[in-house]
């Protein structure tokens, strides 16, 4: 019997979001995480502006409490400037992992969302209706039905195995240590020294007396036996690269990992999907990987709530394979360059220099920073000439409605429905969105003129931008029919 | 026997070298180590700003039908459609059929080549050079004000001079060579074999085919070793075809080597070409850059040996020309560990590519590989044209109705000042000036940037412009012609 609509397997980041997207959408939906308390690694430290504002659209950044907007002006340690740039790239800095998975926590206890700790999955089987999930729990093994799965289970995913999936991988060429340290002060080199030989540390400040080291040596394992790392090998390593003793500090967190990366060759079959790490692994780097799982489950989220709805038009689940499968692999090529570049020995240094150059450049340096801070993703949404068509609304956009309140486009999607906002001079349109579940029209004028006529303009509820007025060659009911299924016949009085 | 100047080597930096310098009436000979011209083609094209320098001597026609080449930078396409300027090199000439056309002009223009004559020593006097050589009647030894040495790579007159030679170590080995008889498929630009492998087959003159073979791990080759069947072995692991039976008309090796001299001026002592500069062949970049330097450093000499140039003018010659050759040599770099490091650097390349499809990073790179984006420091200004050349294919209509391109202007090799009569002052400047032609017209076609006077030096580069200029016409003219004679 089916107990669930879908479970999600992992409460990290990307579990947590996508349960709460699923949730917002109506879907009964449980987390399963093997860990039998949430974990205190601090990990990826921020993410990038996209992911931010994935989740600035639930009215999820006050939850994260204090934190810092920074720039994210580098690819593999080559700087651009990102103040010639039009639009703000730059990310959350400085932030724990702990809190991020915190914050998501408290939203779905709010939401109602179960979380069952200390569930491993064990085996899978696919059924004409649902999916059967074996797993050991805290209280021995056992069985539940769902209507989907989605792993959000990290590098190594066993949903993805389970599965049958098959990944692209990458082997590991080199690794590297990371240790979160108090009780010592450093010189800080946020973004990394380059040392002779193909080595590079990296020490992040994170408040008074912490820091976080990483350590990039040809001499450290490819691929690291995870536990087995002590801290006096990371003072050692510090030492030997930096001349430094460490070894007085106390050690908070201590990681090691290769370089390996893998992408899954399909990001859903059938009724299982896959999120996150367990759909693309990257080495770590400046927190591309939780952003981009991030945005995973933004773009997962109300298109699988749709399909269970039964609301769905065909075809609509599978777009996320199409969409999110081909920034996965641009997130495992462009974390490949990024660590060739900044990790390659002294031959490289022409390379750094070239690109430093060709980064001057304004369309370039955009282009760089669109890939970093996530604001570069344009998915195939439809045809047309508009230069938002398929990217991002921006969501501090701010509208003037009728009454006179002003609003942001991030507050209008806290419903985790689609808009259709019209500015009044498009009276057809609105017309067109009655009959249409997870769809508010809104009505107001652009509070700032944009620069290029956005009359009338369809959003996703993940934020992107399906259909404009002027600019779209398709009429907006297909469009509608696309992505919120055809509009259900109005109901006839006296029936 | 006392000369102004002595070249030594004939390919085509010296003979450029001899005829700039002959051209504003310099006493120059040519050594040539060589008892005869090679047959050697070496480099097969030339970059854009390259030929606007044979253009701005009239030159160009002289070589005969070219190709336009494309761009790429280490295997990674530029896209040159769209670009504000035309930056498409030459390609198809052999560096015979240069090294014939520059002779011929030397020799039309007076120059000696001594052939068979090898430098052996070097010691520098009060007032000039005496350089010690080896002949074909046996040694002797020539006294010269001046000694330039354009005698490539391994040059002796670097060595004798005691010129440092930094940069770094070659770790890859290439082969080269030209083959007739066989009907390979072409790869002009090269093409990239997984794991840092590249084979290369480009169409010269006459069947002539030019292979280039890098094998991965292949180390520096012993020059004095190489066999035809060694480079066909290797083509036929790399592609799977023989080309065993071709007829080998030459083969040479070179490596990834890349360096800059030092020191481009030591006294009495110039180096240019090759003898300033290694890097791995690629984009006809070496003998174009060379060409350049003959260029600049020409009429610097030349008003030097004069008595007229103004104080510190020989200097800019290292000033700007040593510049270009470390970026120079920076680029080959990059763009050599681009093409020829395995698998592992297929992300970086697609990271070039996305960057170089926009317009204005494409034509900066375009830019350093064409030679068009060289912008000497010449003096204080806002002028967009301020230290770069001035378009050789611009147009001015003088006031008899004629019209003329700057090229046709340039061919004396004197500077030019142009006022296109907005500045009725400007004229009176030029006057009493050696060496700079008064040219007076209108634009054909009206500059993007206003450009009512603007000085351009004897190579071409524009020194000063109104308006644009922070300093005064004076000043300018002063720093680059020296001062005006009195009358």
């Amino acid at each position: 019997m089916k107990t669930a609509d879908v479970i999600v397997v992992g409460a990290g980041p990307v579990g947590l979001l996508l349960a709460g997207e699923l949730r917002l959408g109506g879907v009964n939906v449980v987390v399963y995480d093997k860990l039998s308390a949430p974990t205190d690694e601090s990990r990826a430290l921020g993410f990038n502006r996209r992911a931010a504002e994935s989740l600035g659209q639930r009215g999820l950044l006050p939850r994260l409490g204090e934190f810092r907007w920074g720039p994210m002006g580098h690819f593999g340690g080559v700087r651009f400037d990102l103040d010639m740039l039009d639009e703000d790239h730059s990310g959350v800095l400085g932030l724990s992992q702990v809190r991020t998975e915190t914050a998501l926590a408290g939203w779905l206890a709010d939401l109602g969302v179960p979380v069952r700790r200390g569930r491993e999955v064990t085996g899978l089987r696919e059924e004409a209706d649902g999916v059967v999930v074996s797993f050991e729990g805290p209280d021995g093994p056992g069985e539940e039905t769902a209507g989907y799965l989605v792993g959000c289970d990290g590098a190594g995913s066993t949903v993805r195995a389970l599965a049958g999936i098959p990944a692209t991988e990458w082997a590991a060429t080199r690794g590297m240590y990371t240790a979160e340290i108090t009780g010592v002060a450093l010189r800080p080199r946020p973004i990394g020294e380059r040392l002779p030989g193909g080595s590079m540390v990296v020490c992040t400040p994170l408040g008074p007396g912490r820091f976080r080291v990483v350590i990039h040596d040809l001499s450290l394992p490819a691929r690291p036996e995870p536990g087995a790392l002590t801290f006096a090998e990371v003072a050692d390593a510090w030492q030997r690269l930096t001349g430094e003793s460490i070894h007085e500090a106390q050690p908070q967190w201590l990681w090691a990992c290769g370089n390996s990366a893998a992408l899954a060759e399909e990001f859903r079959r059938g009724r299982v999907l896959l999120a996150g790490d367990a759909a693309h692994e990257i080495p770590p780097l400046a927190a591309w990987g939780l952003s981009a799982g991030l945005q995973d489950a933004a773009n997962l989220g109300w298109k699988l709530a749709a399909t269970i709805a039964g609301r769905a038009p065909e075809g609509l689940l599978d777009t996320y394979h199409a969409e999110r499968h081909a920034v996965g692999r641009e997130l495992v090529r462009n974390a490949q360059a990024a660590q060739k570049i900044y990790l390659g020995e002294a031959a490289m240094e022409p390379i750094r220099e070239v690109m430093g150059e060709l980064l001057a450049h304004r369309d370039a340096a955009e282009q760089i920073a669109g890939i970093v801070s996530g604001l570069g993703i344009r998915y195939e949404l439809g045809k047309g000439d508009h230069p938002l068509l398929g990217r991002r609304l921006a969501p501090e956009r701010e509208l003037t409605l009728a009454d006179g309140t002003r609003t942001r486009v991030a507050d209008l999607l806290h419903t985790g429905h689609g808009l259709l906002i019209t500015t009044g001079q498009d009276d057809g349109a609105a017309a067109h969105a009655t009959g249409r579940t997870g769809l508010d029209l809104v009505t107001g004028t652009w509070t700032t003129t944009p620069d290029e006529p956005l009359d009338t303009v369809l959003v996703r509820p993940d934020g992107y931008v399906a259909w404009t007025a002027p600019g779209s060659d398709d009429d907006l009911t297909a469009a509608l029919d696309r992505w919120f299924g055809p509009a259900r016949a109005p109901r006839t009085a006296g029936r | 026997m006392t000369r102004d100047v002595i070249v030594v080597g004939a390919g085509p930096v010296g003979l450029m070298t001899a005829g700039e310098l002959r051209l504003r009436g310099v006493d120059v000979v040519v050594y040539e180590r060589l008892a005869a011209p090679t047959r050697e083609s070496r480099g097969a094209s030339f970059t854009r700003r390259t030929a606007e320098c044979f253009d701005q001597r009239g030159l160009l026609g002289r070589l005969g039908a070219t190709e336009p080449a494309d761009s790429h930078f280490g295997g990674v396409p530029i896209d040159l459609r769209g670009l504000a300027e035309d930056h498409h090199g030459h390609r198809g000439i052999s560096q015979f059929r240069t090294e014939r056309m520059l002779e011929e002009w030397v020799v039309e223009l007076g120059v000696p080549i001594l052939r068979g004559h090898r430098v052996t020593g070097l010691r520098e006097t009060d007032g000039g050079v005496v350089v010690a050589f080896e002949g074909p009647d046996g040694p002797g030894e020539d006294t010269a004000g001046y000694l330039v040495g354009c005698d490539g790579g391994r040059s002796t007159v670097r060595k004798l001079a005691g010129i440092d030679f930094p940069g770094t170590e070659g770790v890859r080995g290439f082969f080269s060579a030209d083959v007739t008889g066989i009907d390979t498929r072409k790869r002009r630009i090269g093409e990239d074999l997984p794991g840092g492998s590249m084979v290369m087959a480009m169409d010269l003159e006459n069947g002539v085919t030019r292979i280039v073979v890098h094998e991965a791990g292949t180390p520096p080759r012993d020059r004095d070793s190489l066999v035809f069947s060694d480079l066909a072995d290797s083509w036929q692991r790399l592609t799977g075809e023989s080309i065993h039976h071709g007829e080998c008309r030459w083969i040479s090796c070179f490596t990834d080597a890349s360096r800059a001299a030092a020191q481009y001026r030591r006294g009495r002592v110039f180096l240019a070409g090759d003898s300033a500069h290694i890097q791995p062949p690629a984009m006809a970049q070496g003998l174009s850059v060379g060409v350049q330097d003959a260029v600049n450093l020409g009429w610097k000499l030349a008003a030097t040996i004069a008595g007229r140039a103004p104080e510190g003018l020989l200097d800019t010659y290292h000033a700007e020309r040593h510049a270009v050759g470390e970026q120079l040599a920076r680029n080959a770099r990059a763009a050599i560990e681009l093409r020829l490091t395995g698998a592992d650097m297929d992300p970086v390349r697609g990271i070039m590519s996305e960057l170089v499809a926009h317009r204005d990073a494409a034509e900066y790179l375009a830019g350093m590989l064409s030679n068009l984006g060289i912008r000497y420091e010449l003096g204080k200004g806002d002028h967009p044209l301020l230290g770069r050349r001035l378009a050789p294919g611009r147009e001015l209509t003088l006031a008899d109705g004629t019209r003329t391109r700057v090229a046709d202007l340039l061919h004396t090799g004197h500077g030019l000042l142009i006022t296109t009569g907005q500045d009725d002052g400007a004229a009176a400047h030029a006057t009493g000036r050696t060496g700079l032609d008064l040219v007076t017209g209108t634009w054909t076609t009206t500059p993007d940037e206003p450009l009512d006077t603007v000085l351009v030096r004897p190579d071409g580069y524009v020194a000063w412009t109104a308006p644009g200029s922070d300093d005064d016409l004076t000043a300018a003219l002063d720093r680059w012609f020296g001062p005006a004679a009195r009358d």
